[in-house]
């Protein structure tokens, strides 16, 4: 059975990225209003992503090691283990510094100033990381279920 | 927080992680290190990268200067290379 930590890891890895999504849409036109929730959406964007980070690791270090990588590693796609995961075990742990200065400089935004571009450069790059984990990630599991298939 | 600072503890954590990642794999005795230190060595790169972040930021926290847009992109273009770098670095490791 798939353990239910990669799920829950996934899935606040990918809220964090919406949380974060649409903190740039409410920063790209900055009013009052959209500043006080653009600081929320960040605030929970980085709570989700640092909880994404410790239950991610906890699988990857305790079970994908143990159980998932030596499968995949003797199927017929380790090079989604040996490429796809040791790229994206490492790349992701970008996005919580990432996030921490995304979620700094929204704070200090201040309403009806012109569109801070920097910002939303940074959040636009956050969110494609994001993507991407969530692609290696399904790169990932099919090679584990091509190993499993292949061992039937 | 300060932001300046914030963001060039970012930069430093971002290549602390790229360099411990393609030094342990170049080095055995490197990623030995790194895995005696907590059990396993991504673990070891999470909590050094955090306290490298954490160190360069209390040590600059003070700092007057304001944070320009040019620092952000500058950190947005390191983040896109280190990321190219290690997905490279993988790529030809597992080739040969």
């Amino acid at each position: 059975m798939v353990n239910p930590l990669i799920g829950v890891h996934a899935a606040l890895g990918e809220l964090s990225i919406i949380f974060f999504l649409w903190t740039l849409v409410e920063i790209i036109n900055p009013t009052n209003t959209r500043i006080k929730r653009a600081k929320i959406t960040a605030f929970i964007g980085l709570i989700l992503i640092l909880t994404s980070w410790i239950i991610g690791g906890y699988y990857y270090t305790k079970i994908y090691s143990q159980d998932v990588k030596p499968l995949i590693k003797e199927g017929p796609y380790p090079w989604s283990h040996n490429i796809i995961m040791e790229t994206k075990e490492h790349i992701f742990l970008f996005l919580p510094f990432l996030s921490v200065l995304a979620a700094t400089l929204t704070f200090k935004l201040k309403p009806y100033e012109k569109p801070n571009y920097s910002l939303i450069f940074l959040l636009v790059i956050i969110v494609l990381i994001g993507l991407s984990m969530a692609g290696m990630g399904y790169l990932i599991s099919t090679g584990a279920r091509a190993a499993l298939e292949a061992k039937i | 927080m300060n932001s300046k600072a914030v963001n060039l503890s970012v930069i430093f954590a971002i290549i602390s992680i790229t360099i411990m990642t393609i030094l342990a794999e170049l080095s055995k005795s490197f990623k030995d290190f790194l895995t005696q230190l907590t059990g396993h060595h991504w673990i070891s790169k999470s909590l050094i990268s955090l306290i490298i972040f954490f160190i360069i930021y209390l040590s600059l926290r003070k700092i007057k200067s304001e944070l320009k847009e040019n620092n952000i992109y500058y950190t947005i273009i390191l983040t896109i290379v280190l990321s190219i770098i290690i997905l490279l670095f993988f790529t030809i490791e597992s080739l040969i």
